[in-house]
């Protein structure tokens, strides 16, 4: 399905001319034209979904394996301090183009001159118990997901030993170590 | 000073030490001092919204937004490129349910969900985990995305930069620019062997899902697969077993050779086509600008078509999966959370 009014769909169906990173058949990934930084990747699916919502499963979990490696290839081509994936869902929380999207944008070490910390809320305790029972209620109907329920997952030691020969990667945990006080 | 010191000795000994551990001694060193470990485990108290068996939904103690949730697995992983894809595929499902759940039961007007990855891109615990914050558009959080202009010769740059690895990661290579052109599902589809390519993939064999506590019947294992094989996780025995070079043009060139010829002769007509494409927007560039309300008030009124094809997808969606199950999954099909098509419209109303 093409939307004439969509920049996405423009994009997906190749009329809109942009540096393609990684597409395989359901998401495709290319470096924004209007970066927050260098390297600023945008991950949408090819497909027209409104809100993140209405991604089906499959393709969610896709879309964060694919973010999660493309940031990693982001952080070992262009020496960076880190990635932000940021998901805008909603007119309100910033989505300018009804097609879902996700931005992977490469932090620097120092001076990117973006800032996406928030200043905490000083919430009363009415106002988080009234959220977190809400939310418990209707989190309890969570579940159904089409491939990895109630599976226990763990963790490969080979897959952590085999990631962390890695030089670069290394020397980011021990980096982003020292900075824990 | 004398404190400062030591804390500089101390923060040196530390860094031999864990510079010496083994990559085991690192995450358990790490695991021992992560709070949210301490969370999973119950040893310390927070807010829990949601719980399953590989991960953990808590309400964050310095919340952006009331309600704002952090997702975490229970395991531990210091970095995002630690977390095993299924592992991560689960977070997200989850992370999608709970965003549906922040706009039904906390009626948010829009969610926003973040990964910081890095301690650079503001993470600040050694332990992975997602933001999923309910938004409104009076909520005073300024989670903009700053735009900057680029030009294309520095956007080629870097994607030149980014191939090499991408290509290693995700073994992904662009195809040659006459397949790319939209011949969709001829030259530009993959083969199964580069879906398999992620590499994670080896890592989660089959067998090992298998030992679940709740063993569910074969049939609905073997659906499962499919769908995990549709997603990219395989068995690793079956691609070492297939050759690893495969030519991506050859096959469907001998089979479709003739509509190739077709393609090729059409291409030409298209490439002239999309370079009159290309010319025309800029030329009415200065025209849309002030016609911008009118496209808005076009997507409003096209705001109940697309309501009515999201249907159309829902079915297909449903067509599609009995073909796949046997039926017997139909009993452990969701009650899933589905998404009100009111809710879409109250946030592109």
């Amino acid at each position: 399905m093409t939307r004439p009014n969509c920049k996405y769909c423009q994009v997906v169906h190749g009329n809109t001319k942009v540096e393609i990173v990684y597409q395989d058949d359901k998401l495709i990934a290319y470096l924004n034209q209007e970066p927050a930084s260098l390297g600023h990747i945008m991950l949408v699916p090819k497909e027209h979904h409104t809100i993140f919502e209405q991604v089906p499963d499959a393709e969610t979990s896709k879309m964060f394996t694919v973010a999660s490696k493309l940031s990693a290839a982001l952080f070992d081509s262009l020496n960076l301090g880190g990635t932000n994936m940021i998901i805008a869902n909603g007119v309100a929380a910033g989505q300018d183009i009804p097609h879902v999207a996700m931005h992977i944008i490469p932090r620097m070490q120092q001076g990117d001159n973006l800032n996406f910390e928030w200043k905490p809320k000083q919430l009363s305790e009415e106002e988080s118990s009234i959220a977190e029972i809400k939310l418990r209620e209707a989190c309890a109907n969570i579940g159904g997901f089409e491939s990895t329920e109630n599976k226990v997952i763990e963790h490969k030691k080979e897959a952590a030993d085999k990631i962390i020969d890695d030089e670069d990667i290394e020397n980011y945990l021990l980096k982003s170590l020292n900075r824990i006080p | 000073m004398a404190q400062q010191q030591m804390n500089q000795e101390q923060a040196q000994e530390l860094q031999e030490r864990l510079s010496r551990m083994s990559p085991e001694e690192l995450r358990d060193y790490q695991k021992q001092n992560c709070i949210f470990c301490h969370i999973s485990s119950g040893k310390q108290q927070a807010k829990k919204i949601y719980e399953d068996i590989n991960c953990l939904g808590v309400l964050d103690i310095n919340p952006a937004n009331a309600g704002h949730v952090l997702l975490l697995p229970k395991e531990h992983y210091a970095v995002l490129p630690l977390v095993p894809d299924e592992i991560l595929g689960h977070l997200a499902m989850v992370a999608k349910a709970i965003s549906n759940v922040m706009l039904k039961a906390l009626e948010a007007k829009g969610t926003t969900i973040f990964v910081a990855n890095g301690a650079a891109a503001g993470q600040k615990a050694q332990h992975v985990m997602l933001h999923i914050i309910p938004r409104d558009e009076k909520d005073g959080l300024n989670i903009a995305i700053p735009k900057y202009r680029i030009n294309d010769t520095q956007l080629k740059q870097i994607k030149d930069k980014l191939a090499p690895r991408i290509k290693e990661v995700l073994n992904y290579a662009e195809k040659k620019p006459e397949s790319e052109d939209k011949k969709e599902g001829k030259g530009t589809r993959l083969l199964p062997d580069q879906t398999m390519g992620f590499t994670g993939a080896q890592d989660t064999t089959i067998p090992a899902m298998m030992d679940i506590k709740i063993r569910p019947d074969e049939g609905l294992l073997e659906n499962k697969r499919k769908k995990l094989e549709e997603i990219g996780f395989v068995e690793r025995k079956e691609i070492e077993n297939k050759p690893r070079v495969i030519d991506v043009e050859e096959t469907p060139e001998e089979e479709n050779s003739e509509e190739e010829k077709e393609d090729a002769s059409n291409d030409e007509k298209e490439q002239e086509s999309e370079e009159e494409e290309e010319r025309v927007p800029q030329t009415t560039a200065h025209k849309r600008k002030p016609r911008k309300k009118a496209h808005e008030d076009e997507n409003d009124s096209s705001q109940e078509n697309d309501d009515v094809t999201e249907n159309n997808d829902d079915v297909a969606n449903n067509d599609k999966k009995p073909e796949e199950d046997d039926g017997k999954e139909e009993s452990a099909e969701k009650p899933k959370s589905g998404v009100d098509l009111d809710v879409i419209a109250k946030l592109f109303g």
